[in-house]
């Protein structure tokens, strides 16, 4: 296997985003990802993008995207595993790298998500488990699912309201430092408990916002980084991807996501590091619950106490684990496809030590950096390790 | 369709979707609902036990598959109260889909807790049992409390 870089990074205004279609949203990120990289669109090989489509107009996003790219000719693909799409894309990507097959590869994440109306994209998401068993009788939406888990950790290790509320503060504190974020807004406690209930325990600020975006990152054989003088690549070191079952009833419990246990497993061996090597992550908080979950499942604290690290500020800039200075997907806002790629826009600017305003920029040691992307409930997860 | 220059969209053609669903593989599940029962499947080679009921074994692959009844008193391990509510189940009131233990069969089963529980009711742990319902000609299942 060969070694592959990040060498280009874009990234587009995530939010209601009435002013452009799929293509045009695509462009704000693939621009700026190929003038980052110093490469054009006819140097590209191969294409695959991360997208669930269905919530805007077209079939075949990877082809119109790349023909309104001029992009037409290079390897297509679109790529689906719900909300790890993205990094299922990038996964794509990195192995047409590593296997040879070519030397310079757009990642591109993208999701159109406000041309329908909210009860129809509650319905489209609430649609991604197993339909006949838990939709078709029962109208489970994606808070719903995520709920589920919140009620359950919550009789076990006596997680709180405001815990999950915590979590908020923090991402929408950093999101408000994000010009890329969907909300600029800080929020207290008492404002998230008192906002109004979407799926009980889960309320309006305990859930990411339906939202239009993309990302797009260009990456490079270790070759190609030599012939371009790429000054900062930032190396992928490990990748690890899992699964559980369609049906949460298949399930042993529901204070975690084995499919998180799983693929993080797999990316720490492959890159050589464990959770205490991480500096920085960006993790998969479609929802309050699912953050304190993923601090518990990725090995940041033991399992049950996911809690206490959010109440010790451990996991923004200066604690033992800073987590998603970016705004994560509850504040910066969660365009289905494009999260998995704006995760790896993210990190690659926290390694490259380049982040603005300072007060994001998380203190590097080891160079490490973790995302953490999961599609569904824990029906998909990728984990994807990066080093400077 | 129409472009409208206030808001610069157009908005598109309609489209509406419904799907016919094959079940004939388990429409004994879907029979034995309008008899009272809510079975699962049970692997006769390797013995694993199923819900949702599927016509093949999710373990070993065999194709010998039996039914059982889901009868005993089962616990409430999570649950939900649904107040945002998707499109298609706008004309509902707030439901609560709960998943519950049924640990004499071995399976777990999603179900709305029914709706006459008064909602300060529902918690882990509560006791339940499953049982069949038909709603607005929808042959479903749901949880009544057990004592
Ligand atoms: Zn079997």
């Amino acid at each position: 296997m060969r070694k592959v870089a990040i060498i280009g990074i874009g990234h587009a205004k995530f939010g209601r985003r009435q002013d452009v279609n799929v293509c045009e949203i695509a462009f704000e990120a693939i621009k700026p990802a190929l003038e980052d990289a110093g490469v054009s669109a006819k140097d590209i090989e191969y294409m695959p993008v991360g997208t669930i489509g269905m919530w805007y107009e077209e079939g075949l996003p990877a082809v119109v995207i790349a023909d309104y790219c001029g992009l037409s000719g290079v390897g297509l693909a679109r790529f689906e595993a719900a909300c790890a799409s993205g990094s299922a894309a990038f996964f794509s990507g990195y192995m047409a790298i590593a296997s040879g097959m070519a030397d310079l590869v757009l990642v591109v994440g993208v999701e159109k998500m406000r041309e329908v109306d909210t009860p129809t994209a509650v319905e489209l998401i609430g649609r991604a488990g197993s339909y006949l068993w838990e939709f078709e009788n029962f109208g489970l939406t994606f808070p719903g699912y995520y709920a589920l888990h919140a009620t359950a950790h919550m009789a076990k290790f006596g997680t709180t309201e405001e815990d999950l509320a915590l979590v908020a503060v923090k991402n929408h504190h950093y999101a408000n430092m994000n010009p890329y974020a969907h909300l600029h807004e800080e929020i207290t406690v008492e404002k998230a408990l008192a906002s109004p209930v979407v799926a009980w325990p889960l309320k309006l600020y305990d859930c990411c916002t339906i939202c239009d975006g993309a990302a797009a990152v260009v990456l490079a054989s270790e070759e190609k980084v030599k012939e371009l003088g790429i000054d900062t690549p930032v190396w992928v070191a490990g990748l690890g991807f899992s699964s559980d079952s369609g049906n949460l009833t298949k399930r042993q419990s529901y204070v975690g996501l084995m499919a998180t246990v799983w693929a993080s497993q797999k990316a720490y061996k492959m890159a050589k590091v464990g959770p205490e090597d991480v500096d920085c992550a960006t993790v998969h908080d479609c929802f309050t619950i699912a953050e304190i979950m993923a601090y518990e499942d990725l090995g940041f604290c033991k399992k049950g106490e996911g809690p206490k690290l959010i109440r010790e500020e451990q996991t923004y800039v200066g604690g033992k684990i800073p987590v998603n200075m970016d705004g994560g997907l509850k504040a910066k806002g969660h365009p289905i496809g494009a999260t998995g790629v704006s995760m790896m826009v993210e990190l690659t600017r926290q390694l490259r030590e380049e982040v603005e305003p300072r007060e994001r920029q998380v203190p590097m040691k080891n160079y490490v950096a973790l995302a953490h992307n999961v599609g569904g409930t824990g029906h998909y997860c990728y984990v994807t390790i990066l080093r400077r | 369709m129409a472009y409208d220059p206030a808001s610069g969209v157009l908005r598109s053609r309609t489209l509406t979707l419904s799907y016919e669903i094959p079940v004939s593989k388990i429409a004994r599940f879907w029979e034995a609902l309008a008899e009272g029962k809510v079975l699962g499947t049970v692997c006769k080679k390797c013995g694993r036990k199923m819900f949702p009921p599927q016509a093949v074994c999710d373990k070993c692959h065999s194709t010998d598959i039996d039914w059982f009844e889901i009868k005993s008193v089962g616990e409430v391990v999570a649950f939900t109260h649904i107040v945002v509510r998707p499109a298609s189940f706008q004309d509902q009131k707030v439901y609560t889909p709960a998943i519950a233990e049924f640990k004499e069969e071995g399976v777990r089963v999603l179900a709305w807790v029914a709706p006459e529980v008064p909602k300060r009711q529902i918690k882990v742990g509560m006791k339940v049992r499953v049982e069949p319902r038909i709603e607005d000609n929808r042959r479903t299942w749901v949880f009544v409390p057990a004592e």
